[in-house]
Parts: structure tokens; C-alpha cells; sequence
């Protein structure tokens, strides 16, 4: 052993080498306060290790990132703790680093000989920026997306050569795979190349030049090791516990007060979607301060927002050292480092404060005061400004945290070639409901006010000429239209004008001489035929009835129904509210199955009546279907309602037993359901208004 | 202050007193390796998944089902094999591939209700072996392995065993036809008998 070590101590020096490393001179004794500059290069060396072993399960491409980080986020074993770790130590650098600088400044360790380190140390924290921006793309989720496309935006506002930086950057004109891959070669390779050799000189010149000794004559000298080491190395635990606490943070997490499913790690958000707007985009919180900064400046300076100003910082940083030779100056540097500091917390704060806190609005003056009419008119327009970009984002980010949830539950059945975006364009619950606030809430609600809905099915039209369509078909819904108080009501045909003085809602208050007892089997029977998959199957006998009821009391004198009745007076009862006959109803009402009868200007649009011609249709007959297969509540629903993240084993395990029971596994997880999905415009607006008066 | 800024090198040479603190420096190195080894952990557990992974998941694995390959009559009846695709549903980690060309066997019929079916990757390292008809012989182009018609290693071939042959069953398609169905399986290569992967 003695003799290996001679022997490559003969061909390295490497005893001495050790020997220096470690019985380094710290004048004045070990102390706590110079910890900082180990934590920094302790959660670089976290990243590089944690960034390797992430590489080995990412892959970067626009249609494999998102995929391959839910991957590891949701199947790995232990994927989510690498990936909160990976997340929450980037984060933890930059505080760090913030500290590092300040204590460098005030006790003004930049000045000679120290200014050339002062200026690595600068570059450092240029690349540790760098890394942040160009690592929170490549999950390639809505906010990364987003987010960066915002400081692309901004390189190309560079003057002269923006627009060459901005597409070297991206990969092309728009964003796609190159975007990713070189994104990701900045990340995992120039940077922390440059990372590393600026490192290592940064380290070497302060060896060389020596601890800067708050108070030498404290205490005795030391040695580096063991004294100051343990102290470093204490700290560094300290940093790795408090990035721990982030990473299983989300545990406590309550669905029912965040409306999120409590996340282990990192967040993962919904994949990008360039097609589909985000509101509630941000950078990473410590780029808040710039994007706060922006709000401030007109369209003709924006160029010296985003690029001069933040510039002119960073030299000022680069100038310190020489400013740092006179008396004065050192102060200068000191009160700019604090002012800036201070100008940052200020304006993280404002973007902050905006995004999650609502305005107040200002109370109105009494009418005879004049002048204070209209300041409070000036208030007024600002506060509603404010208003504006508070429910925004609130409605953008919810709704973004109800679809990256929605995203993970669709995944589970594993991912189509197309990506993830694929699954969800295709998904009824995500994107039928997109189709039917903008296609058919118009004129149909969809929401009922004696059940409680689970949140995202929600539409309320505010001058609804429709019936409500929440869950449409089902025995209730069925049950209520046959029902004299109810089916003059909004939720069914009060508010139409085809139908709200017509012969069904004639018959059934008038004219209907059947018993209670025969409606509930005539409802069961019909929506045994609608079938929706939340249907609580009922006894044949019950249907049988209600079949017999249906030919026998006379429903059959008006619609059709089987074998018996007519087509032409009312809507065909045959398979009524069944998926083909919604697809066939919302394709084409004026077929003579449904209202052919009703006059064309009050009946509802034919949306895809032209099968041959699909530049006719209003919409693709891939969009009726979602929309149909929406009403129906006819999607996909999670195997294992996922509360949280689960540690993957158990989650493995979960499935196994899920599979086994397949069969009883129709969870009733929309009721746990997160937040607010779909639009829950009117409600959100409604709670703030309360909340704002 | 000054002394120190200008002292360098000079600083190295211990000119205070070793503290010999054993238990300082036993702790240090203890705190230490707890701080490196989280996230150097945290990335075994990640690196290794797919070993756990394995066993457990069973979504990927060959062996299973029945694979409908062809019908028999698209089986050449002189006895020489054919290749055919083996088309099934295919997950590659987080994406779902369905029906899509997962490997090749060759098929040969030996009967009139016999079919035959070899894996077409060589046992030697699983390179996709071809078909001679002049030689009417199995050949790996990449190390030189032959084999008979029935499949047999040809003396010198650098294979460890006889190509890989698959279960095979004629079953009876809705239409009434002839089917060949077979049972797809990988093998481990390099080993002298056949072990599935």
C-alpha cells in the first residue's frame, strides 16, 4: 500500500498535492462565514452528477422531451427525487451564489490582487444564469416553453445581430427539435464545459491568493482540514437537507387546498403546445425581477429594458474592482450591490404580488366631490388593468395545472408516435371541452344547479337558447325532461325558441297521464340505450317496462322508436342520446331524424353535414366526436386515480393489482378531480369579484 | 490582513501546529459521503431502473402470446423458408407503438399442415441471418454462421447452437383459412442452448 503510494507520488507529487488541498492556511480560525464558496462548488458537483444520470433517460427532440421527463418523473424508480434534486439545487445556486456575492463586496475581497478572480467569479455567474435558461426548456413542458420563447423573443430585439443569435439559438425560425437538442448541447455540454475550466481557475487563483480573513488576529490560524472542512461540509448538508425539503415537499400538499395533485420533485407542466396560449407564463422566479422590469417601459424602450439596462449592470459588477480602489468607491460598490438587491426583491415582489394577490379596488368618492371623481376614475381604469392580469393568470395557471394532471393521467396507456400532444388533442375531457365552450356554449350551459359538478364541466352561457347539456343522456337528465316543473325551466327547453311553447312541453304538462313510476322505467330504458359509461345499470325487467310504457302511452303517436312511431313530427327515440346519435344530431340536426320540422332559423347549426366537401363543415368530424364523446363523459379514466406520485415500486405494484380488477376499476375520481379544469372563467371571476369588493 | 494577501505559496508551509483532531476529521469525512452519496443515489436509482424493471414488466417481453404471422397459404409449399414480419403492438419505455414490425422469423413448411419457424436473429450475435436458395443454407452475413434448411450449425460456424426455432399453430381464421401462428420469443445469444431473454 506505502509502496503504491510511493510509487505515484514519485510520478505525480501527489502527496503534496493533497497536502496542499487540505492544510490550506485560514488566518484568524475556521468560521462559519466562509462556507459559502464550498456550497457553491458542493451544488455544482450535485448538478453534474444528478445532470449525468438525467441524460441517461432524457431525450431531446420536440416530440420525445416531454415524454422521456414524464418518464422519469412518474416510471423510473426514483426519477422524481433525481429530478427535484437536479431542479431545486439550480435554484439553490442561485441564492447561494447571490450570498457569495455579497459577502465578496462588502468585505471588498475584490480588490487587489483579487480582481481577476472577481471578474471569473462574475463569468460563473453568467453561465450559472445560462444554465438556468436554457434547462428550464428542455422539459419542453407549457411553461418552459413559454418562458423561453419570451428570452428568445428578447435576443433577437438585440440590436444588428438579434436575429442571427435568435435563430442560431432556436434552430431555425420556429421551435422544433433543434430548439431542443441545442438547447440541451448548451446545458449538458459548452456550458458545463466553461463551468468546469472557469471553476478551476476561479478556485486556483484564490488557493494562490489566500482566504480574505474577516478578523486574522480572532483566534490562532488553522488548517483547512479538519476545522474549516467540517464546517463547509456541515453547511453543505444543510443546503442538500433544505433541497430535500423542496423535493418531498409536495406530500403535504393537500389536493383540496392547492386543486393540484400533490407532485413529489419537480413540477412536470402540461407538454408544449404552440398551438394552444399559456397566460400564466413566467420565467423561473429569479428572472421574475426582469420580466417585472419590462411592464415598466414603453414600446420604443424596450430594447433598453431588456437588453441595455441589464447590461449596464452587469458592467457596473465587472467595474467594481477598479471603482473599489478609492474609499468612496468601495461604499459605491456596497450601496449599489444593496440598492440593486433591493430593486430586485422589490420588483420579484410586485410580479408576485400581482399574479397571486387581487387588487383592491378604490372605493368610489361620493358624487358631488368633482376632482375626486375622476383621480378615482384614474384608480379605477388602473385597478381594473390590474384586475385583468391577476384573473388571467390565476384562470391560465389553474387550468395549466389541471392539464399537466390531466397529461399524466393519459400517459399512464402509454404514448402514441405522435407525443403526448397527440393524446391529448384526441382527449374528450381535455379537448372537448375546449370545443364546447367555443362552439356550443353559445347557446347550451352545461351545469345543472342542484348537482354538484365536478370542476371543468362547467360552461354557463350567460343567454343560454339551448338546453343545459351536463350529462346529457343520463337517467336524471332523461328523468327531468319528462318532469312538468322541470322542463320548463333554462336547463331544458324554457329558454328555447324552437321548443319552449312546443308540443312536447305541451304534452308533458299538459297532457301526460303517466305515473310516476312508469317515467322512472321509461327514463332507465332510454338511458340504458343512450348508455353512457357512468350509467348505474338497472334491472331488464325495468327496462322492459319502460320499453312497453314508451310504444304504449303514446310517445311513439310522435317520435319514432324502434319498430314503432314515425320519423318527421319529433326527434327519433331509437338509441336516443347513444354516441351515434349525438354524432349524427350535432353533424346534421336538420336530418330527418331530428329537427327537420323545426324552422331553420331556430334550429341549432348543422356542424359537419357535408361529409364529401369538409371545407363545408364547420367542424372535422374528428371535433364532433370529441365533442360528443365529452357530453357523454366518455374518456379515458385513470387506472390508478394517482394522488400523489407515487414512489414508482408502489405505483408498479398499484398497476398489477389494478389490472387484476379491471373491471371494478371505473374510479369516481372526477369527484377529487383537480381544479378548475376546462374554464372555469365565470366561476373564478365571480369568486374574485367577491373576494375584491 | 495584508500579510496574508501578499503570503501565496508561503501559506502552505505549516508553520502552526497540526491538530491531530481524529474525531473532527472522522466526522467530516462521514458528513461528506452523506452529502456526495444523495445524489449520486438518487442516480443509481435511476440508472439501474431498468434492471428492476425487467422482470416486473412484462409489457415488452417476448414469449407471451401467439403472434399471427400469415396464412398458411402464403407458406411456400416447396419447402424452402421464407421471411416474414412479425407485426405486434410494441412499447419502447414511454411510447405505445401498436401493430407495428417488432422482428422477423422465417417460415417453412415441412407438411401439409407443418409449418416450421426459426427466429431470424443468429444465436451467434444476433445479426438477421439470410437465406441462400442456391446453397440452400441459413447464412449470418456478419460472422460467417451457417445453418441447414432444418436449421442445424454447420460445423465451423462460429454460432454456439442451431438457429432458434419458435412454437408454432395452425389455427383457423374467421374466414375459414389457414393461419400460421406463432409464438415470439427472443433469445439470449452466445449461449450454448436456448434461454429466453
Amino acid at each position: 500500500m506505502m509502496g503504491l503510494l510511493n510509487w505515484l507520488d514519485d510520478r505525480t507529487g501527489i502527496r503534496g498535492i493533497i497536502h496542499e488541498t487540505l492544510y490550506e492556511r485560514v488566518p484568524g480560525g475556521a468560521r462559519w462565514r466562509y462556507v459559502w464558496g464550498s456550497t457553491l462548488a458542493f451544488t455544482f458537483f450535485v448538478q453534474l452528477v444528478t445532470g449525468f444520470f438525467l441524460w441517461t433517460a432524457y431525450s431531446p427532440s420536440s416530440l420525445t422531451a416531454w415524454e422521456s421527463v414524464y418518464y422519469i418523473q412518474h416510471e423510473m424508480t426514483g426519477g422524481w427525487l433525481l429530478r427535484g434534486i437536479h431542479h431545486f439545487t439550480a435554484q439553490a445556486m442561485i441564492v447561494l451564489m447571490v450570498l457569495h456575492v455579497f459577502q465578496v463586496v462588502i468585505d471588498g475581497a475584490y480588490k487587489a490582487p483579487r480582481e481577476i478572480n472577481f471578474w471569473l467569479g462574475l463569468v460563473l455567474m453568467l453561465i450559472v444564469l445560462g444554465l438556468s435558461l436554457t434547462g428550464y426548456l428542455l422539459p419542453w413542458d407549457q411553461k418552459g416553453y413559454y418562458g423561453t420563447k419570451v428570452a428568445t423573443e428578447i435576443a433577437q430585439n438585440t440590436p444588428l445581430v438579434g436575429s442571427t443569435v435568435q435563430q442560431l439559438l432556436v434552430g431555425g425560425s420556429d421551435y422544433g427539435h433543434q430548439t431542443v437538442s441545442r438547447f440541451f448541447a448548451l446545458h449538458a455540454g459548452l456550458l458545463p464545459a466553461l463551468m468546469i475550466g472557469v471553476l478551476g481557475l476561479h478556485i486556483a487563483l484564490f488557493r494562490r491568493q489566500g482566504l480574505t480573513a474577516k478578523d486574522p488576529d480572532r483566534k490562532p490560524d488553522v488548517y483547512f482540514w479538519p476545522d474549516q472542512l467540517l464546517r463547509d461540509v456541515v453547511a453543505c448538508l444543510a443546503v442538500l437537507a433544505v433541497i430535500l425539503f423542496f423535493c418531498v415537499r409536495g406530500a403535504w400538499s393537500e389536493p383540496e387546498t392547492t386543486g393540484v395533485v400533490a407532485t413529489l420533485g419537480a413540477e412536470l407542466g402540461s407538454p408544449a403546445d404552440p398551438a394552444v396560449d399559456y397566460s400564466a407564463a413566467r420565467p423561473e422566479w429569479y428572472f421574475l425581477f426582469l420580466f417585472q422590469f419590462l411592464h415598466y417601459f414603453g414600446k420604443d424602450q424596450q430594447v433598453m429594458a431588456s437588453i441595455v439596462y441589464p447590461s449596464l449592470v452587469i458592467v457596473i459588477l465587472f467595474l467594481m474592482p477598479i471603482v473599489g480602489r478609492w474609499k468612496l468607491g468601495h461604499r459605491f460598490n456596497v450601496v449599489f450591490l444593496f440598492a440593486l438587491l433591493l430593486g430586485v426583491v422589490y420588483l420579484t415582489g410586485r410580479a408576485i404580488q400581482a399574479d397571486y394577490y387581487p387588487p383592491i379596488a378604490p372605493a368610489k368618492p361620493s358624487q358631488e366631490d368633482g376632482v375626486a371623481m375622476s383621480d378615482w376614475k384614474k384608480e379605477y381604469d388602473q385597478w381594473e388593468k390590474e384586475y385583468q392580469h391577476y384573473t388571467t393568470f390565476q384562470k391560465g395557471s389553474k387550468y395549466e395545472k389541471w392539464k399537466s394532471h390531466r397529461a399524466v393521467e393519459l400517459a399512464e396507456q402509454g404514448i402514441p408516435a405522435g407525443g403526448m400532444l397527440e393524446l391529448l388533442r384526441n382527449d374528450p375531457k381535455t379537448q372537448g371541452a375546449v370545443l364546447f365552450k367555443t362552439y356550443c356554449a353559445g347557446c347550451h350551459t352545461h351545469t345543472a344547479a342542484d348537482v354538484d359538478l365536478p370542476p371543468g364541466h362547467e360552461f354557463t352561457s350567460a343567454t343560454p337558447t339551448g338546453a343545459n347539456l351536463y350529462r346529457f343522456g343520463s337517467y336524471e337528465w332523461i328523468r327531468g325532461i319528462l318532469d312538468p316543473q322541470k322542463i320548463v325551466t333554462s336547463d331544458y327547453f324554457g329558454a328555447t325558441e324552437a321548443h319552449a311553447e312546443g308540443e312536447m312541453v305541451g304534452y308533458v304538462v299538459d297532457d301526460m297521464e303517466i305515473d310516476d313510476a312508469d317515467l322512472v322505467n321509461v327514463a332507465h330504458a332510454l338511458a340504458a340505450d343512450a348508455d353512457r359509461p357512468d350509467r348505474e345499470p338497472v334491472g331488464e325487467d325495468l327496462l322492459e317496462a319502460g320499453r312497453t310504457t314508451i310504444v304504449e302511452e303514446g310517445c311513439v303517436d310522435c317520435h319514432q322508436y324502434g319498430d314503432e312511431g314515425d320519423l318527421g313530427s319529433a326527434p327519433d327515440l331509437t338509441d336516443y342520446a347513444s354516441r351515434q346519435w349525438l354524432i349524427d344530431l350535432v353533424s346534421n340536426p336538420a336530418h330527418e331524424r331530428f329537427y327537420e320540422y323545426v324552422d331553420d332559423g331556430r334550429r341549432m347549426p348543422a356542424f359537419h353535414d357535408s361529409p364529401d366537401d369538409p371545407a363545408q363543415n364547420i367542424l372535422r368530424q374528428e371535433d364532433v366526436e370529441l365533442i360528443v364523446d365529452f357530453l357523454r363523459g366518455d374518456w379515458y379514466r385513470s387506472k390508478h386515480g394517482r394522488a400523489a406520485t407515487p414512489p414508482p415500486a408502489a405505483a408498479a405494484d398499484a398497476e398489477a393489482a389494478q389490472r387484476a380488477d379491471a373491471a371494478a376499476a371505473q374510479p369516481a375520481d372526477d369527484d377529487v378531480e383537480p381544479a378548475a379544469a376546462g374554464k372555469p372563467e365565470e366561476a373564478t371571476t365571480g369568486e374574485a369579484d367577491a373576494e375584491a369588493q | 490582513m495584508n500579510d496574508q494577501e501578499s503570503t501565496g505559496e508561503a501559506a502552505a508551509e505549516p508553520d502552526i501546529p497540526q491538530r491531530r483532531n481524529f474525531f473532527a476529521g472522522l466526522v467530516t469525512i462521514i458528513l461528506g459521503a452523506i452529502a456526495g452519496l444523495v445524489p449520486i443515489g438518487a442516480g443509481l436509482a435511476v440508472l439501474f431502473d431498468p434492471l428492476r424493471r425487467r422482470n416486473q414488466d412484462g409489457r415488452n417481453q417476448s414469449g407471451g402470446d401467439f403472434v399471427r404471422i400469415t396464412t398458411l397459404k402464403m407458406v411456400n409449399a416447396d419447402g424452402l423458408p421464407q421471411r416474414f414480419p412479425v407485426i405486434k403492438d410494441r412499447v419502447d419505455h414511454f411510447s405505445r407503438f401498436p401493430e407495428m414490425p417488432v422482428g422477423m422469423v422465417y417460415l417453412r413448411q415441412t407438411g401439409p399442415d407443418e409449418v416450421v419457424a426459426f427466429q431470424a436473429d443468429c444465436p451467434h450475435l444476433g445479426c438477421k441471418v439470410d437465406f441462400l436458395p442456391q446453397r440452400e443454407q441459413f447464412s449470418c452475413p456478419c460472422h460467417a454462421s451457417y445453418f441447414e434448411l432444418d436449421g442445424t450449425r454447420i460445423g465451423a460456424s462460429p454460432s454456439p447452437r442451431s438457429l432458434d426455432t419458435l412454437d408454432v399453430e395452425i389455427r383457423t381464421g374467421d374466414a375459414g383459412e389457414a393461419e400460421v401462428w406463432v409464438r415470439f420469443e427472443e433469445f439470449k445469444t452466445g449461449e450454448a442452448t436456448k434461454i429466453s431473454k
